[in-house]
């Protein structure tokens, strides 16, 4: 796929290396002349210096060629003005564009452009997400690191793990659960335990199998694909 | 009646045409996000002066953007006048729009929008035509 970049800085320089990888051709318009040195040095893509919302500086950067134009510009305004430049002067099929301001996604919806991302968004999102994680799980590293002793709680009632008893679990040559908290009850579990949605386990694992012991235990039951 | 018009940009242009407008008995709202561009406006302006930024919805709401029968758009920046222009098309459904445009870069954009555009370039080429065919005739 054809794919010009405009503006942007650190996200351009990331998404510039995604793209090479997967083999699409890169041109990017970009008005920093340092950037664009740059740029042409690392990572052998076609660079053109100057404006990015200008309808000559992208004519001459071949835009009628591309499939997909991307505009990362820090101001709202001049994305918008690559976006209408790019449909309706030269009918580019796909446009992706971010908004600095968050309240610019609707504001762009509404003005016909369909794919907008705010970048403050999907830091609320990560954000959100590693809060929740930090909640459910808690872990606690003994023994200079070497040992993880990990808590999680089980609230979602479609894990893989619930209903099963720990005799049928898998991978259990790298952890042991050693407790389960299952009401106001201490259970200590033997192989014929089985778990409980609402259990909350206390895992020993040792440190550097910690991750992937959380993610087996959050797994989920695979959902039936949809005929 | 008198009018109500919405002027975005206090530039020299947008300043002296909110002091005529207003001189000439209209009820306008002048907006602009820098404050010192206030001191172009004549010290009879009666209308009203916000100082904020033109993208931020309460602004546009506060200078009742929905009651305006015309909004010219005049800040520094052909960029920012697009944007504003789309909004206050598509958003706020003004009926009248006027947009000033300084680089005849985006002619085409502009041909494609119904904006009522004012180029100063090209108003000033098309006054020299006009000048230069009188004295031919």
């Amino acid at each position: 796929m054809r794919i010009l970049v405009a503006g942007g800085r650190n996200e351009a320089d990331f998404i510039i290396k995604k793209f090479k990888e997967e083999k699409h051709q890169i041109t990017v318009v970009n008005q920093d002349v340092d950037y664009c040195k740059y740029l042409s040095k690392e990572n052998h893509v076609i660079v053109y210096n100057g404006d990015p919302t200008l309808v000559s500086v992208l004519n001459e950067a071949g835009i009628q060629q591309a499939d997909l134009v991307v505009a990362l510009c820090t101001k709202d305004e001049d994305n918008f003005v690559i976006c209408e430049v790019a449909s309706k002067v030269f009918n580019i099929p796909r446009i992706i564009c971010t908004v600095t301001n968050p309240k610019n996604v609707d504001v762009f919806h509404s003005l016909g452009i369909r794919s907008v991302v705010s970048s403050a968004d999907f830091l609320v999102q990560t954000i959100q997400a590693e809060v929740n994680f930090e909640n459910v799980v808690k872990s606690l590293a003994l023994e200079q690191d070497k040992i993880a002793m990990l808590e999680i709680k089980l609230n979602s009632p479609d894990l893989a793990i619930i209903g099963k008893t720990l005799a049928q679990l898998e991978n259990t040559r790298l952890y042991t659960i050693a407790c389960i908290y299952r009401k106001t009850q201490v259970v200590i579990p033997s192989g014929n335990t089985e778990i409980k949605y609402g259990d909350k386990l206390f895992v020993v694992t040792t440190y550097p199998d910690k991750d992937a012991v959380v993610r087996y235990i959050q797994k989920k039951v695979p959902k039936e694909r949809e005929q | 009646m008198r009018d109500h018009i919405v002027i975005i940009g206090a530039g020299k242009f947008g300043s002296y045409l909110a002091s005529k407008l207003s001189a000439d008995g209209q009820d306008v709202v002048l907006i602009d996000k820098d404050e010192k561009s206030f001191k172009n406006v004549s010290d009879d302006f009666a209308g009203i002066e916000i100082n904020d930024d033109a993208f931020e919805a309460s602004t546009l709401e506060e200078a009742e953007i929905t009651k305006a029968s015309q909004v010219v758009i005049a800040t520094e920046s052909d960029n920012t006048n697009i944007f504003l222009a789309s909004i206050c098309d598509e958003l706020y459904h003004v009926k009248k729009i006027f947009v000033r445009q300084s680089n005849n870069d985006k002619d085409q954009l502009f041909k494609l929008t119904k904006l009522n555009v004012i180029n100063p370039f090209d108003l000033s080429i098309k006054r020299y035509v006009e000048i230069t065919s009188e004295e031919k005739n």
